[in-house]
């Protein structure tokens, strides 16, 4: 390295965050004294010092702590790795499964506000589930009334989990998924034959609809509203059994 | 682990711009760090072992799918982060600052972001983003090139006192 050469940009900036050995600390300050532009420069640099940390530190004082510290407290243990290793590959696939659908859920609602839309962006993460995305889940019932709360508050309804019990599937998790302010209520099942399968509601203001169906990557959707929430049940059971549920659903939910 | 949840949130929200996946990264993060507690070695610091695996499963799992669909990353633009109430609840500083930072590519945002906010040294940073440490330093030097071209922080009433760190 010829020790002559101007300092770089990279150089003047590890000076100036003191990350630099006394010897090419000293050979900056040389370097500077004998370079009036290199110290216009280097002030130039500095112009990019900013209270980084006060900043920051504002934004962790949003984190949801709440919701972070209960995913925390119902981690499974850690002294059972067969578990674990499940439990690991079905949080790494809801994981992916977030990233993508927060950007398709968040495009689709900007692009459109259609009442039809939310169908296709909730059955684009649906696609995306396997069992072993639920298997793994806690289902105790305290977590499932406290995530049932939490759809409650934010979608104004008032749910049970005896509303919500079907025959052959099993209630795994209540959640919401919420992009730019308009949340989406999902309610996932995991059916001993047909996988995962989800009933899925958010405000509508749009009418009652009697039930109807579709089909979108390769699962079965039947679809209603209510005067103030559209639903959907959408998964791989066949269609007939699909409504079965739905009717079910229906009743117990508007009483 | 649990003292460091905001942390590795507010890291998951600077990588991906969105509350929901930072949430997602926060818990994928914890449950691989129980999985790997035996790789932790005493006394060492554990926020920076989280901060890599956050950053890993970040880059090799999540991004990386997301722009294998086509999708790429969110633009500074179109982020969630920021907006609506949100930005009400930020000091209009912090949220200068914050604006600014997130408008660098994302290579450069989370070097800035671990150097002067997590206050890493070089050599720390290198090694929670497993990159030599003349990127880090290139890294640096653009993202500051780039910063040094705002005008000043607006003058509203100060509560900081100084400058940065």
């Amino acid at each position: 390295m010829n020790d002559r050469a101007t300092p770089s940009d990279e150089q003047l900036v590890a000076y100036l965050d003191d990350q630099l050995d006394v010897e090419q600390r000293t050979r900056i300050d040389t370097a500077i004294a004998e370079d009036s532009t290199l110290n216009l420069r280097l002030q130039w640099l500095a112009r990019s010092n900013l209270p980084f940390k006060q900043a920051y530190a504002e934004m962790a004082q949003q984190a949801p702590l709440d919701r972070l510290q209960f995913m925390l407290d119902t981690l499974p243990s850690p002294e059972r790795p067969a578990l674990n290793r499940r439990w690991f590959l079905a949080a790494a696939a809801s994981l992916v499964v977030g990233g993508v659908v927060a950007d398709r859920l968040f495009l689709g609602w900007q692009s459109s506000q259609q009442t039809t839309n939310w169908r296709g962006l909730v059955a684009d993460y649906m696609s995306l589930y396997v069992p072993e995305t639920l298997e793994h889940l806690p289902s105790d019932e305290a977590s499932q009334r406290a995530q049932l709360r939490l759809i409650d508050t934010r979608l104004g309804l008032n749910l049970a989990s005896t509303q919500l019990t079907l025959p052959r599937s099993e209630f795994k998790r209540a959640q919401i998924l919420e992009y730019e302010g308009v949340p989406i209520a999902q309610i996932t099942y995991l059916d001993p034959t047909h996988g995962p399968m989800a009933l899925c509601v958010t405000r509508s203001n749009s009418g009652s609809r009697h039930f109807a169906h579709e089909r979108r990557h390769g699962m079965n959707v039947v679809y209603w509203a209510d005067m103030e929430h559209a639903w959907m049940l959408i998964g791989h059971s066949p269609v007939a059994e699909l409504e079965d549920m739905a009717k079910v659903l229906r009743t117990r939910l508007s009483t | 682990m649990g003292q460091h949840l905001a942390r590795l949130w507010r890291y998951g929200l600077l990588l991906s711009r969105q509350r929901h996946v930072a949430e997602d990264l926060v818990q994928a993060t914890c449950v691989r760090a129980l999985e790997r507690a035996g790789q932790y070695v005493p006394g060492t610091r554990m926020d920076r072992w989280l901060l890599s695996i956050l950053h890993s499963i970040w880059l090799n799992e999540v991004r990386a799918r997301r722009v294998r669909q086509g999708q790429g990353v969110v633009d500074a633009d179109s982020q969630l982060s920021f907006d609506g109430e949100h930005a009400a609840q930020t000091h209009v500083l912090a949220a200068q600052v914050i604006r600014r930072v997130d408008a660098l590519p994302e290579a450069q945002r989370e070097t800035v972001y671990l150097a002067y906010v997590e206050g890493l040294s070089y050599r720390e940073v290198a090694e929670v983003l497993q990159v030599p440490m003349g990127t880090v330093m290139s890294r640096l030097a653009a993202a500051r090139v780039k910063l040094a071209e705002y005008p000043p922080l607006h003058a509203v009433p100060n509560p900081f006192t100084g400058e940065r760190r």
